[in-house]
């Protein structure tokens, strides 16, 4: 299915929302991700994977409180999915079946 | 004390985004940002926070065209039943209004269906054929010294077999040779019959004549056949069948009904009652019907294969036939062409002398114009529907403003207005439908023409219409919604005026449009409803009132110069005993005929002069008088 394609910004981001319960809007999701993977990220990149995600069906969202600092807009809150947790965990059992075949030797060169 | 920071970000990147995002997503986005700019403001101050602020605007180029799906797909379909509900509550609320706006809706489709089914039925006609396509009259052209002299419809009977001899693209032709007043009799039933056609057998197998009764491939094979339509059948037979009945025509002879065929189609343009066996013209010819080139009272009808190039055919076929006959034509110094002219075109197309039923023919520029006419009417209807929508926006703005408050987007709103004005276009069309069925009737009566409703079965009619429907209905309904969607909330709840000056003068166009397309439409109602004033009152050079026309009986050639002279002074002398009747005369036709007589006619002592061909009438002494017809020069009353 061409929509369930995780791209490595995607999943990072989900991931992020999904370590953020009932916080995760969008800015908290930038400055979660310039934590985390100690990079820049420009918060347009973020609102564009954020309404990609949740048009595929991984996230969800509701929206939540306004603040002064926000002009009185509200923000809107995303939540992973069931579907989006399956992405997730395909993702990562991808990752995990490659690393158990890599030879113990590649580490010590390293 | 610390200047309180201004938290709104710059103007001109908040309008960007606005571009940007759809409405939807602009709020929360915007929202996102602003908070940034805020932090940054506090953090790092006014500089950094505007160049950050432009930076993300600008990377937010990205997002153009992203969709918010959540609010497009879930709402439309779920509002359409509400959508239904709030449009009769309107209907329901303003009943003048709403129902002055389908009416005028209505009327106007109304009248635009019924132009269309009389230039549908008009554009139809004799396409029952099956092979209607292939099917070409010959026509006939007749040039003395170069100059035409006779272009007709009907022609000379030898040019029918010497087609087919000639062109191999010709299957099959038929003549049909009218013959206008027979008395026909059956037992003591006797009935003059103007409605007579002398056809070739082929005639049943080119058109689609089916016949009731009768074997339609020998039906017309032998001398002094018949074949006559149904209502015919029935008006001298009764309920009994005609089959093998003998009739007698003129009292002269016996003819033997060999057939009954369906009666004809209104939309055909050979009418007929009786069908003679063409043997039967042969017969009182003595062959000429057969091999004359020069007796032109026979309309000819080819079949053709499919595909044949008519313009090449023609030449083709007027070299044969000026080879063939090209010693005559000097000698005489005159020249015949045959011209095709295809079956589908005679109604509308042809205005030739002699067409088989002069009055019946059609004119294809009187079926374009009320087509155009047809169009126009709608689009009256529709603009003044536009402008009664528009002219109530007042009432229903306040409607606009509590929904947008309520958080409806501008698409919806134009998506309710033009759903509403769907439903009541649909409205307007089937009340339109009916009007158009109850109209129809009184039409016929009053024309006496029959049109029906065929072109209901028509799928070109209902392609056309569905398409001019929906574009007229969208049309018509996108002015009032975008007029009406586009009042700001705010605006409307605070009872500022909001009829802007756009608006009004858009409407002024509109109902300045609409009263030109009115006014020339009565004008040319006028116009019409004078001409035919008009020509009613018009002088017609002689005079009709208290004229009482009898059609004298049918003589023999051998018969005529004895018993006609005799039956008609007897007459004569017999009315002349009335003192009712004023004056009496007799001649060969009346005035406001066709006068039928052609005679080649030149100057006594002219001996080199040609002959030029007159339409003649043939009258008794006191025929001017009586008709008081004025002469401009010579004696009015010759006495024999």
């Amino acid at each position: 299915m061409k929509g369930t394609y995780l791209g490595e910004f995607e999943e990072l981001i989900l991931l992020t929302v999904a370590s953020l319960p009932n916080e995760a809007y969008a800015v908290a999701v930038k400055s979660d991700v310039e934590h985390n993977a100690n990079k820049k990220v420009n918060i347009s990149a973020v609102h564009s994977a954020l309404y990609r995600l949740e048009n595929k069906g991984f996230l969800s969202s509701s929206f939540g409180g306004a603040t002064q600092k926000r002009g009185g807009k509200q923000k809107r809150y995303f939540q992973v999915t069931s579907a989006g947790f399956a992405a997730l965990q395909e993702s990562k059992n991808v990752r995990e079946q490659l690393w158990s075949v890599i030879p113990q030797l590649s580490f010590s060169k390293a | 004390m610390s200047r309180i920071p201004s938290t709104k970000p710059p103007r001109f990147g908040t309008w960007i985004l606005r571009i940007i995002y759809n409405a939807s997503l602009f709020n929360e986005v915007f929202g996102d940002l602003q908070e940034l700019y805020n932090e940054r403001l506090q953090s790092k101050g006014r500089l950094t926070a505007v160049v950050h602020y432009y930076k993300d605007v600008l990377l937010s180029l990205r997002n153009i065209g992203l969709k918010d799906e959540r609010t497009i797909n879930n709402n439309s379909y779920v509002m359409l039943p509400h959508y239904f509900k709030i449009t009769i509550r309107n209907i329901e609320r303003s009943k003048v209004y709403s129902s002055l706006n389908i009416l005028g809706l209505a009327l106007g489709m109304a009248a635009f269906l019924f132009i269309l089914e009389y230039t549908t039925y008009e554009r139809g006609y004799d396409q029952f054929h099956p092979n209607f396509e292939n099917i070409y009259r010959v026509t006939f052209e007749d040039y003395r010294n170069g100059q035409l002299q006779r272009n007709s419809a009907s022609t000379v009977p030898r040019i029918g077999p010497f087609i087919k001899e000639n062109m191999p693209e010709a299957v099959k032709f038929t003549r049909a040779h009218p013959f206008p007043s027979l008395v026909i009799a059956y037992n003591n039933k006797m009935f003059r019959q103007n409605r007579v056609l002398m056809v070739d057998p082929e005639f049943l197998s080119i058109f689609n004549f089916p016949l009731i009764e009768g074997n339609p491939e020998t039906a017309l094979n032998n001398v002094r056949t018949v074949i006559l339509t149904e209502s015919t059948a029935k008006k001298y037979f009764g309920n009994e069948s005609a089959l093998g009945k003998t009739i007698s025509v003129d009292g002269i002879a016996n003819y033997e009904v060999t057939g009954v065929a369906k009666d004809i189609p209104d939309n055909s343009h050979i009418k007929f009652d009786w069908l003679f066996s063409y043997e039967t013209i042969k017969w009182w010819s003595e062959g000429e019907a057969e091999d004359s080139w020069n007796w032109n009272l026979f309309y000819t009808y080819i079949l053709l294969e499919s595909g044949t190039d008519i313009p090449a055919f023609e030449q083709r076929f007027d070299k044969i036939m000026y080879e063939h006959r090209s010693e005559i034509f000097k000698e005489y110094n005159f020249r015949y062409i045959f011209p095709l002219q295809a079956l589908g075109d005679i109604h509308l197309f042809s205005n030739l002398e002699w067409e088989i039923v002069p009055d019946e023919q059609g004119d294809v520029n009187a079926i374009n114009f009320l087509t155009l006419v047809a169009f126009f009417i709608l689009a009256v209807a529709w603009i003044n529907y536009i402008n009664l929508s528009t002219a109530r926006s007042i009432e229903r703005s306040k409607e606009v403003g509590i929904r947008k408050t309520l958080g409806a987007f501008r698409l919806q709103m134009i998506k309710q207005f033009i759903f509403e004005s769907l439903i009541l276009n649909i409205i307007s069309l089937w009340l339109g439908i009916i009007f158009f069925i109850v109209e129809i009737k009184y039409f016929n009566w009053l024309t006496n023409s029959k049109l029906g409703l065929n072109f209901l079965k028509d799928p070109m009619f209902w392609g056309l219409f569905t398409a001019v429907f929906t574009f007229g209905a969208i049309l018509s309904a996108l002015y009032p919604a975008l007029v009406l969607s586009s009042y700001k909330p705010i605006d409307i709840l605070k009872g500022t005026q909001v009829t802007g000056l756009s608006s009004s003068i858009q409407r002024k166009v509109l109902v300045v449009l609409q009263f030109t397309a009115s006014i020339i439409l009565i004008a040319g109602t006028t116009i019409i409803f004078m001409q035919l004033k008009h020509m009613n009152d018009q002088d017609l050079g002689f005079d009709q009132d208290e004229l009482i026309v009898f059609r004298g009986p049918n003589y023999r050639e051998d018969e005529f110069d004895s018993k006609f002279l005799e039956h008609h002074s007897a007459f004569l002398n017999e009315l002349r005993q009335n003192s009712n009747i004023s004056s009496i005369a007799g001649g060969s036709n009346i005035p406001g005929r066709e006068i039928v007589d052609p005679a080649g006619i030149k100057r006594y002592l002219d001996s080199k002069g040609d002959y030029k061909v007159f339409s003649t009438l043939w009258i008794g002494h006191n025929y001017l008088p009586t008709l008081k017809i004025d002469v401009i020069a010579g004696r009015v009353s010759i006495q024999h």
